[in-house]
C-alpha cells in the first residue's frame, strides 16, 4: 500500500484560509509579504522533500527506536531549508523573521509531519530561552554557530529541558511548583553552578547541541530561585539517558537528560529567578503553546486532507465515499475543525503580537522594518557589553517582574486557549479520520494512523490540557475576581 | 452469569496473567518482534480457540455469552490475544453459519476479513470451477491472522455471485508482508494474493452473504467485550498512577479533574461490561439491532477512556513502557472490526426503520 497523495485542489489555501491576515495585510503589506512567500517557499519544500521520509522514519523506529539516524535525516533536510535560523536576527546571519511567522510554517510542516515539525518547534523552545536572556554576545555566537551549521551535516539544534520524572505540568505554574516534587538542584560555586538531577521527554534532547535547562537553586523554595542554564551538551557531568519509546511523533526524540555534577559557568546563566519574575515566566508559556496551537492545527489538517483525499478514491457499497451525504458531513466537521483551530492560534498570536513579544514588532505601517531596525541594534559593541554584566541579569529580573502584568498574562491565557484547543481539534480529526478510512486508517502505510498516534500527544506536551484550562481559569477569570482561590482543596 | 460462563471467566483470568501478561510488550512490537506462537499452542490446549466450535467437531460447544465472557478477560490484561480468540471464534461461526462446522479446526488458526463491512464485502477475488474444486485468484487486503495462519476463509466473486471460500495454506496463497496496525498489533493482519489457489466452497449467492452477515452479528458481542475488557484495564492502570503520583502539593487522585475521568472510566467499565454481556445473550437475536448498537455505543465509551486513560498519566501515559498508550491504540483499533462504525450506525438505523 503506498502513502496518500494528496491532490493539489485539497490543500489549504492562504489567500481563502487566512481572513485575519488579508486584513492584516493593510496594517503591514511588509509583514505579510514576508509571510506569503515563506509560506510558498515552505510548502513546496514540505511536500517535496518531507513527505516521502515521514512515513518511512516512523516505520524504521518502531523496528528500531534505539536508531538516531532518522532524526538526523530530518534535522539535516530542515537545516538545509534553514528552518533553524528563521528567527535569528538578519544581522546575525539568520532570517530575521517574527515568531508569528513561524507558527504558519509549523502548520505547514505538520500537515505532512508532527515530528519533523517538533524538531523545529523544540529547537525555537531553546532558543527562546537563549534569546529572553538578552546576553547578546552568547546570544550571537550561538545563533552563527546555528546559521553556518545549517548547510553541514551536522546542524546545531537547541532543545529545553524542565520535566523531570517526578514533575510535569506542575512545573509550569508558581502554585504548583512550591509543592512540585523537583528532583534536580544547581548549587552556586565559584565561578558557576553544579548542576545535579535528570529531566525527561525532552524534545530533541538527544540530538541537540545546546539545550536550556531549567533548575532551581533550592528544590525547597524552587518558585525563589527557578534559574534558567544554557548547556552545550559536550560539558562533563551532562549526558543523555534513552531515548522514550513515545506512541507517536517519532520523528522527533524524547529523551533522558542526566546531570551529575556538571559544572556550568556564570556567562551561561540566562536567567536568575525571584517569585515575580518565575510568575513572568510562567506567563510566557503562553508563547509555547500558540507553537503547540500551530502544530495541532497543522496534525489536523494533514487528517482532513488524507481524509477527503481517500473519500475521493473509494467507493462504498459500490458508490463513491464522498458522494455520501454522511462523509461530507464528517468532511465539513474535520475542515470547519481546521478552521476553528487556525482562527484560534492566530487570535493568539495577534494577541502576543498586541501584548507579548510581538510588541517588537509594532502593529502599524512599517511594524516589519522597525523589528529589522532593533535587531540591527541588538547586533551594536555597546548593547553587548551591557548584556555582559551582572547588572544586566538582574535589571532582567526587575523587568520580567514588572513585565507587562496583566497583559502578559492575558497572553498566556491565549496561548492556554489555543493550546487546548486546537490539540481537542487535532485529536478529533484523527479520530474521524481514522473512523472514515475503515481499515485503511488502520495501517501505517497509509499515514493516518500515525496521525492518530501523533495527536495524542499535543494535548499532552507543553502543559497538559488539564493543566492549561487551570492556568486560563486563573488568568482570564479570577483576574477579574481575585477572591476566587485556584489550586486550593476539592471541597469533594 | 451460568456456572460455565463463570468457570472461563476463571479459566481466562489465570490465562492472561499466567501466559500472556509478562510478555504483552514484546508481543506488541510485532511484526518488528515474532507472533508468540507458543502462547496460542497453549490457548488452544486450553480451549479458547474452539469456544464456539460445536463439541462433535471437537470444539467446546460453548455460547456467545461465554465466548465474551472470555474475551471480557482476556482484554483487561491484552486486548490483541482477546482479537486472536475472536477472530477464530468469527471463522468457527462462518462456518457454522455454512453448515460446515465439521470443517473448523480446534488448534490451526483461521484467517478472516474480520475488518471488513459484511454489506460490502471485498470484490479483488474471483473463483471459478474446476472439475470438483474451485480456483481462486486476485488480490485481498487486511486479513486477519494472515500471517499465523494454516487456514483462510475468504470471500470472491464466483459468476457474478458473492461467495465464501476455505483454503489451506499452500500452493497459490501468497501472503504479504505484516501490517503495521494501529493496535491489536499481535493479532497479526497481512494483505493475500491468490495464484490458482484451490478453494473448498463454504457458501455462494444470498446464502454466502446471509450465512457471513449472521455470523457478523453473533459476534459484535465479542467486540464489545474486548472493548469492555480494555476500559476495565484502563481504569485499574489509571486509578493505580493516580494514587501513587503527586502534582503540586497533593497526589494527582486528589484533583477534581483528575477524579472526573477516573468517575467517568468508572462509569464506562461498569456499563460497557453489562451491555457487552447483555448483547452475548442476544447475540442470535438480530431483529432488534441491540448487538450491533451495543458494539457501537461500547466502542466509543472505549475510545473515549482509554484517551482520557492516557490524559491521566500524562506524558507518562504517552509511553509504550505503560500499558495505556496501547489501550488507547487498541480501542481504536477495535473499533473497525466489521467495517466503519460511520456505516454500522446507517444500519443500525435501517434495522430500527425497518422494524
Amino acid at each position: 500500500m503506498n502513502a496518500i497523495e494528496i491532490s493539489e485542489k485539497d490543500l489549504y489555501s492562504f489567500e481563502e484560509s487566512n481572513q485575519a491576515l488579508q486584513l492584516f495585510k493593510a496594517i503591514d503589506p511588509t509583514y505579510y509579504r514576508e509571510m506569503r512567500s515563506v509560506f510558498e517557499r515552505k510548502r513546496s519544500f514540505v511536500r517535496e522533500k518531507i513527505a516521502p521520509l515521514a512515513l518511512e522514519a516512523d516505520r524504521e523506529l518502531h523496528r528500531d527506536p534505539a536508531n538516531k539516524e532518522p532524526f538526523w535525516e530530518m534535522a539535516r533536510l530542515c537545516a538545509r531549508e534553514g528552518l533553524f535560523s528563521l528567527t535569528v536576527p538578519r544581522n546575525f546571519g539568520g532570517s530575521g523573521f517574527p515568531f508569528s511567522l513561524g507558527m504558519s510554517l509549523l502548520e505547514e510542516i505538520c500537515a505532512v509531519d508532527a515530528g519533523a515539525g517538533n524538531i523545529v518547534g523544540a529547537h525555537y523552545l531553546g532558543w527562546l530561552g537563549l534569546y529572553g536572556s538578552m546576553k547578546l554576545r552568547l546570544f550571537e555566537r550561538i545563533c552563527r554557530e546555528i546559521v553556518t551549521s545549517e548547510q553541514s551535516g551536522k546542524p546545531v539544534i537547541m532543545a529545553a529541558a524542565l520535566t523531570e520524572p517526578t514533575s510535569g505540568s506542575d512545573n509550569f505554574e508558581v502554585e504548583l511548583m512550591s509543592g512540585a516534587h523537583l528532583q534536580s538542584e544547581a548549587r552556586k560555586v565559584p565561578g558557576g553552578y553544579i548542576l545535579n538531577g535528570t529531566k525527561c521527554f525532552i524534545s530533541n534532547g538527544s540530538i541537540s547541541t545546546y539545550h536550556t535547562v531549567m533548575m532551581p537553586l533550592n528544590r525547597k523554595r524552587p518558585v525563589d530561585t527557578f534559574t534558567t542554564f544554557l548547556v552545550p551538551t559536550e560539558t562533563p557531568g551532562f549526558s543523555f539517558g534513552r531515548d522514550e519509546h513515545k506512541m507517536g511523533q517519532k520523528g522527533c526524540p524524547a529523551s533522558v537528560m542526566i546531570y551529575e555534577d556538571c559544572f556550568i559557568p556564570d556567562e551561561y546563566v540566562l536567567s536568575r529567578g525571584d517569585a515575580r519574575a518565575t510568575e513572568r515566566f510562567m506567563d510566557f508559556m503562553g508563547l509555547t503553546q500558540m507553537g503547540v496551537a500551530s502544530i495541532s492545527t497543522g496534525v489536523a489538517r494533514g487528517a482532513y486532507e488524507r481524509a477527503v483525499t481517500f473519500a475521493r478514491e473509494q467507493l462504498v457499497r459500490g458508490n463513491p465515499l464522498i458522494n455520501q451525504q454522511w462523509a461530507q458531513m464528517i468532511l465539513s466537521q474535520m475542515l470547519m475543525n481546521v478552521m476553528s483551530a487556525r482562527a484560534t492560534y492566530q487570535e493568539a498570536c495577534f494577541c502576543d503580537l498586541l501584548n507579548g513579544t510581538g510588541r517588537l514588532v509594532p502593529l502599524r505601517r512599517g511594524g516589519f522594518r522597525i523589528k529589522q531596525f532593533s535587531d540591527r541594534l541588538m547586533a551594536s559593541e555597546v548593547a553587548k557589553r551591557w548584556t555582559d554584566s551582572e547588572e544586566h541579569l538582574r535589571k532582567l529580573n526587575e523587568m520580567m517582574g514588572r513585565g507587562g502584568g496583566w497583559k502578559l498574562s492575558l497572553v498566556a491565557s491565549y496561548g492556554a486557549w489555543a493550546k487546548t484547543k486546537c490539540s481537542d481539534y487535532a485529536m478529533a480529526n484523527a479520530s474521524l479520520g481514522v473512523d472514515l478510512m475503515g481499515k485503511a486508517g488502520r495501517r501505517q502505510d497509509r499515514g493516518m494512523e500515525k496521525i492518530f498516534r501523533d495527536a495524542k500527544l499535543l494535548q499532552i506536551y507543553e502543559g497538559t490540557n488539564e493543566h492549561c484550562r487551570q492556568v486560563f481559569f486563573k488568568r482570564y477569570v479570577t483576574r477579574k475576581d481575585p477572591a476566587i482561590k485556584v489550586y486550593g482543596r476539592d471541597v469533594v | 452469569m451460568s456456572a460455565a460462563q463463570t468457570e472461563i471467566a476463571a479459566l481466562a483470568r489465570e490465562f492472561a496473567l499466567g501466559e500472556i501478561a509478562d510478555s504483552i510488550t514484546e508481543d506488541d512490537r510485532y511484526p518488528d518482534a515474532p507472533f508468540d506462537e507458543t502462547l496460542y499452542r497453549k490457548a488452544g490446549e486450553v480451549g479458547f480457540l474452539s469456544l464456539l466450535m460445536p463439541e462433535e467437531a471437537g470444539g467446546a460447544g460453548e455460547t456467545p455469552s461465554a465466548l465474551a465472557e472470555a474475551l471480557l478477560t482476556l482484554a483487561e490484561t491484552d486486548a490483541s490475544a482477546a482479537a486472536v480468540v475472536l477472530c477464530q471464534a468469527f471463522a468457527h461461526r462462518i462456518l457454522i453459519r455454512a453448515g460446515k462446522g465439521n470443517l473448523a479446526s480446534a488448534e490451526a488458526l483461521t484467517a478472516t476479513t474480520l475488518y471488513d463491512d459484511p454489506l460490502d464485502l471485498p470484490e479483488g477475488l474471483s473463483a471459478s470451477r474446476k472439475g470438483d474444486s474451485y480456483i481462486l485468484d486476485g488480490t485481498i487486503d487486511y486479513v486477519t491472522l494472515a500471517p499465523v495462519a494454516s487456514f483462510f476463509i475468504l470471500p470472491a466473486v464466483l459468476e457474478d455471485e458473492p461467495a465464501i471460500f476455505l483454503l489451506e495454506k499452500g500452493d497459490g496463497v501468497e501472503v504479504g508482508e505484516p501490517v503495521l496496525t494501529l493496535g491489536l498489533r499481535a493479532c497479526p493482519v497481512a494483505d493475500i494474493e491468490l495464484d490458482q489457489a484451490r478453494g473448498t466452497l463454504l457458501a455462494s449467492g444470498g446464502d454466502a452473504l446471509s450465512g457471513y452477515r449472521e455470523a457478523v452479528e453473533d459476534l459484535r458481542c465479542g467486540v464489545a467485550a474486548i472493548h469492555a475488557g480494555i476500559v476495565a484495564g484502563c481504569l485499574a492502570e489509571a486509578v493505580a498512577y493516580a494514587r501513587d503520583r503527586y502534582q503540586g502539593w497533593k497526589q494527582i487522585i486528589d484533583h477534581g479533574q483528575i477524579r472526573a475521568y477516573l468517575g467517568s472510566i468508572a462509569a464506562a467499565a461498569a456499563v460497557s461490561k453489562e451491555l457487552a454481556l447483555s448483547a452475548a445473550e442476544h447475540a442470535s437475536d438480530h431483529a432488534n439491532a441491540f448487538p450491533a448498537s451495543v458494539q457501537l455505543t461500547v466502542g466509543e465509551m472505549a475510545v473515549e477512556s482509554t484517551i482520557n486513560g492516557v490524559q491521566v498519566l500524562g506524558g507518562n501515559g504517552y509511553m509504550e513502557d505503560y500499558g495505556q498508550a496501547k489501550r488507547m491504540r487498541d480501542a481504536k483499533q477495535a473499533q473497525g472490526i466489521f467495517g466503519p462504525k460511520d456505516l454500522l450506525v446507517q444500519d443500525i438505523f435501517l434495522t430500527v426503520a425497518e422494524k
